[in-house]
């Protein structure tokens, strides 16, 4: 299945706008290229914003429903237009758990990252990072994210935020900061 | 080189109060409170080591040896995280869940095209004559 998809992603030639354009004309399962293409980073956007692979999945299922019944009002870029609604997404997630009083750590975090489909052990490290990742104000962790786990450069973070390469560094170092005080005690 | 820390919390809160002593940081850093306070400065080298603009053996400078030895070790877990994929089956879930027709193109009324017929060309000249002359009664009486 894993290698049919990436045939298909392995299409270069296909730009983002020639898919789009044929999925508008009707051909729908093209929509499988744009999702092929793009599914791993938004996942592993959301899944370390949220915690939750089940919650992961949630966000990544409806941004791309959302995605699909607007994408004649993309302009620009198709990769950063849909990682802004995926971001959006997990923002909003962490607002509303917040507003509910949930315990983040009681009702998201435990089970999932042991399932079989996960490709990492669930190590104490990870558990710890993930639960220091939990108290970080969420654009502190969603620029974390971003340069250490998705790999992003700070030029396009701020792209993608909309936001100045001065305040997403200061937001890093934070982030950065704030993880070291956590986490130095028993790793360092 | 890492040594095992005997007094690790009279060392720590040494090593604390020197980095919070070594650079002063402005108010504007402190505006989001973060649970342990932030008085613990990572050195700006380190940052720029982190960031990929500087060697890793400018980071080691110093007492920066051992948060360098830290971030290693954590980049070995955030490794693993750059390397996850989507779970199977999830892309055909989303396929699954997105409607079966084609996304709907909604076009403005400003950016339609408009089509002029001779019937609708006479009913709109038609209104405007109508119109007017009913503003010109109106004027005179």
């Amino acid at each position: 299945m894993r290698t049919t998809e990436q045939e298909l992603l392995i299409d270069q030639d296909d730009s983002d706008q020639r898919i789009i354009q044929r999925v508008l004309a009707g051909d729908r399962d093209e929509f499988t290229v744009l999702i092929t293409r793009y599914s791993d980073p938004l996942y592993r956007h959301a899944l370390c914003m949220t915690g939750s692979p089940d919650v992961a999945e949630d966000i990544l299922q409806l941004s791309f429903i959302k995605a699909y019944q607007h994408l004649a009002e993309v302009r620009g870029r198709f990769d950063a237009w849909v990682f802004r609604i995926v971001a959006n997404g997990c923002k909003d997630w962490l607002k509303n758990i917040r507003r509910s009083h949930l315990s983040y750590e009681e009702d998201d975090q435990p089970s999932a990252f042991a399932t079989p489909e996960e490709e990492l052990d669930r190590t104490e490290l990870r558990t710890d990072l993930d639960l220091a990742l939990s108290t970080l104000p969420a654009s502190l962790r969603e620029a974390f994210v971003m340069k250490h786990v998705e790999g992003r450069s700070y030029e396009e973070m701020a792209d993608l935020l909309g936001t100045t390469v001065g305040a997403l560094k200061m937001r890093v170092h934070r982030a950065r900061e704030a993880l070291q005080a956590l986490l130095e005690e028993k790793y360092a | 080189m890492m040594f095992d820390d005997l007094h690790s919390d009279g060392a720590s809160e040494s090593r604390k109060r020197e980095r919070s002593g070594n650079d002063e940081r402005p108010l504007a850093d402190r505006e989001v409170p973060i649970n342990p306070p932030s008085d613990m400065t990572l050195a700006k080298s380190v940052h720029a080591w982190l960031d990929g603009d500087t060697p890793e053996r400018d980071a080691r400078r110093g007492e920066w040896s051992r948060d360098v030895e830290f971030w290693k070790r954590l980049d070995d877990d955030l490794a693993r995280r750059r390397r996850m994929r989507t779970p199977a089956g999830l892309q055909s879930r989303i396929m699954d869940a997105i409607p079966q027709h084609a996304p709907v193109v909604i076009t403005p009324w400003w950016r339609r095209e408009f089509v002029v017929t001779p019937s609708s060309a006479l009913i709109v000249a038609g209104a405007l004559m109508a119109a007017t002359s009913a503003a010109t009664v109106a004027m005179l009486k």
